[in-house]
């Protein structure tokens, strides 16, 4: 069955037409983790290498995904991917599209649409929270994200915290030894 | 019948003059009427009629002129159909008004001297108000001689009321001698007036009054002069006003537009090419010296537009005017010459600073001349009253303004002792006029020029309380030495003392300091002065570390600077190391030098009783010292730690594993009918390739 699934890295999944639907939460409507992220990121100011540190020590670096832009600017590249976009889109997804550009994502609708969630938070330098119902990419699926940005100079990076509701994405592909920690 | 050229002015539009246009007309007209073919007559009479035209609708400056107009009137082919009254006496009477012209040499000829009653009368006033100042009133009660005087000046006051004004420099003196009417001379100064209050006069008659004055001053700078109190410097630019009849400019005119018409007429193919050459440089002569004339009137400003069209217009039928497809900016250039020309003579004298550019460069001169000889006792004369002229001169163009803020500066730099009872010092009267001057360009630039004398009156100010200080130690000190007979002792090594040569250096550092902030904090298209501010930081830094150290601040103050340098220094090795690594003990031995420097400063400043900070020192170190190590590494960048640590986290959610379990391998075997052992080596295998490239 694994192996079935790690095959499924060569063809890459055929674009299907998708409906995403984008709510604006308030940001006091976040789930409590996801606000503890924000409020670490706020008492941090700028970025900084800490944030991954408590990311780490508080175990939910698993449910974010990280991107950012080269030191030069150019397009924001998936640099960590978390557990639920590899549960949702697939590990081989993830393999794919980490160190490469979003606009490399196959599932360019909804890329888009999420790009432009990005654009906000990292324009704005606010945190966004959004409901989200994403129709056209496999079973349908809905989640909920808290994203952080910065910008320093032509410097972009987007941090985003997500909560999937309830999935029925692929199987999981658990690293060997990980799978109590996965529970 | 008329009189010589040289009393007509130039009509620009023909580049010749009334008498010359008028001649020409008559001569046309006298070939015209000795018998030409027809073809020659149409020549002659477009040719006519264009100088005709001219003279009709040229408005005339003298009486010349006026001659010229009236004599084209009166000719008995083109002018006035004789006779339409009865008596037919129309004509005679045209005639007999131009030979009375002609011949009152009573009449002012030029129209400059518009005013020239007025100016005369007001001449009079002015030297009279002199005469009564300086004998006061003697013999008791009754002194009749100066009553007489008294009487005289009201006669003169009411005869100045009585001549209507024909230009601004009428309608100033009479504004002027209103405000004098009005709030009385002030206290030693017959001619001069009150200061215009700040804000105007009370009510609105006096906000108009004081308004009124201003104008006066602007429009006719001479009567700054003369409300001032400086009565000779008045008559001295009065009489500039009264005597400019433009005669320089009319015949620099007259030689241009004669020389080319001879240049103009040369033959194509000259056999004389002496005579051409001379031509040649005789034109460009006058065209030089007519371009080096500033026009004063409008009339004149046309002679120079005509000039500027000759350069303009390429087409041979353009010569004498625009045709009908000149394209517009050539017809914008004609349209400009007639406009100029009808502006007349008439205009107020221009709001100029000449008199101060010219005592500047007298000012400047003697500088120069003192400098190559110091006992040249002409030359420290005139340096000293020259520079005294451009104090109180006042300023009325940007360029006047500069020039006196450069004296300004000049004159603090200096650093001479003033001893308060000098309240003549130049200085004085350089703030003064140049916040008289402020007000007169508008907001913005009334706060830079208010800010720049404030900021060289407050160096002024330094460096004079540190000459009276100084001058007070060294008469204490030499006192005592003389009371007790002994050589005077060392002065004691102060803790610190404001006022040494390096702490006041290290006030300007710092000011230099802010100004490099806010320059830096410009966008950088306005950043040009930056290098030069930056230079002068560096300026500031050798002249404190080359000072007499006199007190522990001083030290600490050098100190600091020396860090500053060694800084640069420190970074031009490490620069250099990357090519020559033996530099890089070089770079270390600077660490060492900085490092000490770093510690030792606090020990210093607390020893002085001063703070880093309480002597502009702050741009240095921060009050919490910085160890040098942290200053000297290379600025972190949080942005690509950040995204390093991420990526760093990155594998191990997508990692493959590499060994799998028995049943794993079991599974795949049999799916593909291999044996266990080749199946393990199949997926390391494929494990191996992904490692290497991870996207598929």
């Amino acid at each position: 069955m694994t192996v079935l699934a790690f095959r499924r890295a060569a063809p890459p999944p055929p674009p299907a037409p998708c409906e995403v639907r984008i709510d604006r939460q308030p940001v006091r409507l976040a789930l409590d983790w996801q606000q503890a992220i924000i409020d670490e990121c706020r008492r941090h100011g700028g970025i900084n290498p800490d944030i991954v540190r408590f990311l780490k020590e508080s175990g939910l670096l698993d449910r974010c995904s990280f991107l950012a832009s080269d030191e030069d600017g150019g397009p924001l590249c998936f640099r960590f991917i978390g557990r639920p976009a590899l549960d949702t889109l697939g590990e081989a997804w993830g393999r794919m599209v980490l160190g490469q550009p979003e606009a490399v994502d196959p599932h360019c609708e909804f890329a888009a649409a999420i790009a432009r969630q990005y654009a906000e938070a990292i324009d704005t330098g606010e945190p966004v929270v959004n409901e989200i119902v994403a129709t056209g990419i496999g079973k349908p699926f809905s989640f909920n994200h808290a994203l952080i940005g910065w910008r320093s100079g032509n410097r972009r990076a987007i941090l985003s915290a997500v909560k999937m509701h309830d999935v029925a994405g692929p199987r999981r592909l658990l690293p060997v030894g990980t799978e109590a920690h996965a529970a | 019948m008329r009189k010589t050229d040289s009393e007509t002015t130039i009509i620009a539009e023909l580049g010749m003059t009334f008498g010359e246009a008028g001649d020409k007309v008559r001569a046309l007209l006298e070939e015209s009427a000795a018998g030409a073919d027809e073809a020659r007559n149409t020549v002659l009479h477009d040719e006519w009629s264009r100088l005709d035209e001219a003279i009709v609708r040229t408005p005339p400056q003298t009486v010349g002129d006026a001659a010229v107009i009236l004599t084209r009137l009166i000719c008995p082919r083109i002018g006035f159909v004789a006779g339409r009254r009865e008596d037919g006496q129309e004509l005679p009477a045209v005639t007999r008004v131009r030979d009375f012209l002609l011949n009152t040499s009573a009449l002012d000829q030029s129209v400059n001297g518009a005013d020239h009653a007025i100016l005369e009368t007001f001449k009079e006033l002015v030297a009279l108000r002199m005469a009564l100042h300086k004998r006061g009133k003697t013999g008791g009660k009754e002194d009749d001689e100066y009553d007489a005087l008294l009487d005289r000046d009201s006669e003169l006051v009411h005869a100045i009321a009585a001549i209507p004004a024909r230009s601004g420099i009428g309608i100033a003196v009479k504004a002027y001698m209103s405000w004098q009417e009005r709030s009385g001379p002030p206290l030693g100064k017959p001619n001069g007036i009150q200061d215009i209050p700040p804000g105007g006069g009370r009510g609105t008659d006096g906000a108009l009054i004081t308004s009124l004055t201003a104008d006066a001053l602007r429009v006719f700078p001479a009567l700054q002069a003369l409300a001032d109190g400086d009565e000779p410097a008045f008559l001295a630019a009065l009489a500039d006003a009264c005597h400019y009849t433009g005669e320089e400019f009319q015949a620099a005119g007259r030689r241009y537009f004669a020389v080319r018409r001879a240049y103009g007429n040369l033959p194509l193919e000259p056999e004389d090419h002496e005579r051409v050459a001379e031509i040649e440089e005789e034109f460009t002569a006058a065209e030089n010296a007519l371009v080096s004339m500033t026009p004063r009137t409008g009339a004149e400003l046309a002679v120079k537009l005509r000039m500027a069209w000759n350069w303009w217009v390429e087409r041979p039928q353009e010569a004498h005017g625009p045709v009908s497809d000149s394209d517009g900016r050539t017809k914008l250039l004609w349209r400009l010459i007639g406009e100029a020309q009808r502006l007349g003579g008439s205009s107020a004298l221009p709001v100029t600073d000449e008199p101060l550019f010219a005592a500047y460069d007298a000012w400047q001169d003697a500088v120069a001349r003192t400098i190559e000889d110091e006992t040249d006792e002409d030359a420290i004369r005139t340096e000293h009253a020259s520079y005294q002229r451009v104090a109180e001169l006042p300023a009325w163009t940007l360029e006047g303004v500069l020039l006196k803020l450069g004296a300004m500066a000049y004159f603090s730099n200096d650093g001479q002792s003033r001893d308060d009872a000098d309240t003549d010092h130049p200085f004085k009267h350089l703030r003064r006029t140049l916040l008289e001057a402020a007000p007169r360009f508008g907001a913005p630039v009334e706060r830079l020029i208010r800010y720049a004398v404030d900021k060289i009156a407050y160096l002024d100010g330094l460096l004079d309380v540190r000459n009276r200080k100084w001058l007070k130690a060294v008469n204490e000190r030499d006192d005592l030495a003389t009371s007790i007979g002994k050589p005077p002792p060392p002065p004691p090594v102060l803790r610190d003392d404001p006022f040494t040569p390096v702490r006041l250096l290290s006030r300007f550092l710092g000011d230099a300091w802010d100004q490099q902030d806010r320059l830096e904090a410009l966008p950088p298209g306005m950043r040009d002065d930056v290098r030069a501010c930056a230079s002068r930081i560096d300026q500031y830094g050798l002249a404190i570390l080359h000072s007499e150290t006199v007190t522990v601040a001083d030290a600490v103050c050098q100190l600091a600077a020396a860090e500053h340098f060694l800084e640069m220094v420190r970074a031009d090795l490490r620069d250099g190391a990357k090519k020559d690594p033996s530099l890089l003990i070089d770079v270390d031995r600077a660490d060492a030098v900085l490092r000490a420097i770093v510690s030792v400063l606090p020990v210093l400043c607390k020893g002085a009783g001063v703070t880093l900070r309480g002597m502009g020192l702050s741009y240095y170190y921060s009050e919490e010292p910085v160890t040098p190590k942290d200053r000297l590494a290379a600025p972190p960048d949080p942005f690509m730690d950040t995204v390093a640590a991420f990526e760093q986290e990155a594998p191990a959610m997508i990692r493959v594993p590499v060994d799998l379990s028995e049943g794993f391998l079991q599974a795949g075997a049999e799916k593909a009918g291999i044996s266990p052992a080749q199946a393990r080596a199949f997926y390391s295998t494929m494990v191996e390739a992904f490692g290497e490239k991870r996207v598929a």
